[in-house]
């Protein structure tokens, strides 16, 4: 019997400790299919998938993703929702969380803040919360996140980098 | 004679085949005074035996009601462990089934949220993500970039500064070389 109560104890337990740092899951998860707003869910089980895409071999993209575990967006958009009342939240979330800020991009209409935490000097979790208007955007990349290849692929996107975020917002 | 008689008499009495007078007979036989040794036990058995069956037994009046007791107190033992069993099994089944549904969670939760089922399009939108989280990036360091650019251009000037601290310097040496030569035409001219 007490070999029973302990399986139950330590399964509970290993279910809470999978739990923990989920907030922003839960986030994603609550606000999922809701008026006003727009997730995209791509998990490393599509991430497998891509080797078998006719890709170039030395490919930066394949190159960052091999180490991801997934990337979550989510979009909220007024009228259906009051984005400046669900920037403050993931806000508050992500403050409550303890990720390190890494930095803010000022724009003229939007704010871009970037945040991060990190495992063994790597960096493990990505945050990009764009703040607009009257949009709301957050991006969650999870797995091991190469900067070096994020900040080459900047460089790479250079001034035509606007076009592609256009047709992106499109 | 008499030996041979009461091993005959005494194989058809553990046969189960012997007759009462046969075992009557056996009973008289190994009570004789001249019987061996060998067939003391027998006699004895034979004599507790024959007590016994002039014996009167008596039986509890609450026999029944002892028995009734006796045979519900060894159901409800039974039935006790076999709850506890039940009980120990229904929990087992328990914990399994919580952990297969645990392990079925997990796992959907790693592959069945994807919002696309088509990896061409879901290629696409991880690029395009990807490109969203490069841009901004970009946007963030590129001031940066420009401070290391700066850093590199006044490297250049960098240098000019040490050659005009040298050419400093190289002044008063200079300076002193000219008293050296003024102190030497005066001393000549002593």
């Amino acid at each position: 019997m007490k070999n029973l109560l302990t399986s139950v104890v330590i399964l509970l337990l290993s279910v809470s400790v999978q739990g923990q740092n989920k907030s922003i899951q839960k986030i994603f998860d609550r606000n999922k299919g809701a008026d006003g707003f727009t997730s995209i869910v791509i998990t490393r089980h599509m991430f497998d998938l891509f080797s078998e895409l006719e890709t170039q071999p030395d490919d930066d993209y394949l190159n960052l993703i091999k180490n991801l575990d997934g990337i979550n967006i989510l979009t909220a958009s007024e009228p259906g929702v009051n984005s400046r009342k669900f920037y403050n939240t993931v806000l508050k979330e992500i403050h409550n969380n303890r990720y390190q800020e890494l930095m803010t991009v000022h724009d003229t209409d939007q704010d871009v803040e970037f945040f991060t935490r990190e495992k063994k000097g790597q960096v493990v979790e990505l945050l990009m919360l764009i703040g607009a208007q009257k949009q709301t955007t957050l991006v969650w990349i999870t797995g091991i996140i190469d900067m070096k290849t994020i900040s080459k692929l900047a460089d790479n996107l250079g001034i035509e980098g606007m076009d592609r975020l256009n047709k992106i917002d499109k | 004679m008499t030996t041979k008689e009461i091993k005959a008499l005494l194989q058809r009495y553990y046969e189960g085949t012997s007759t009462e007078d046969e075992v009557s007979r056996l009973g008289i036989l190994l009570n004789r005074d001249d019987i061996s040794k060998e067939w003391e036990e027998e006699r004895t058995y034979f004599n507790v035996l024959n007590e016994l069956q002039h014996e009167e037994v008596s039986v509890p009046s609450d026999l029944k009601q002892q028995v009734t007791e006796r045979l519900q107190y060894k159901q409800t033992s039974h039935s006790g462990q076999r709850f506890r069993l039940l009980y120990f099994l229904s929990g087992a089944a328990a914990v399994l089934l919580i952990m297969l549904s645990a392990l079925w969670w997990l796992k959907s939760g790693k592959n069945g949220r994807d919002t696309f089922s088509d990896p061409k399009l879901a290629y696409a939108e991880t690029q395009q993500a990807i490109n969203l989280v490069a841009y901004y990036f970009g946007e963030g360091t590129r001031p940066l970039q420009k401070i290391e650019k700066f850093k590199e251009a006044v490297k250049p000037l960098q240098t000019l500064q040490e050659i005009e601290s040298a050419e400093k310097k190289l002044g008063y040496f200079a300076k002193i070389n000219e008293g050296y030569q003024t102190a030497k035409k005066v001393l000549k001219g002593k």
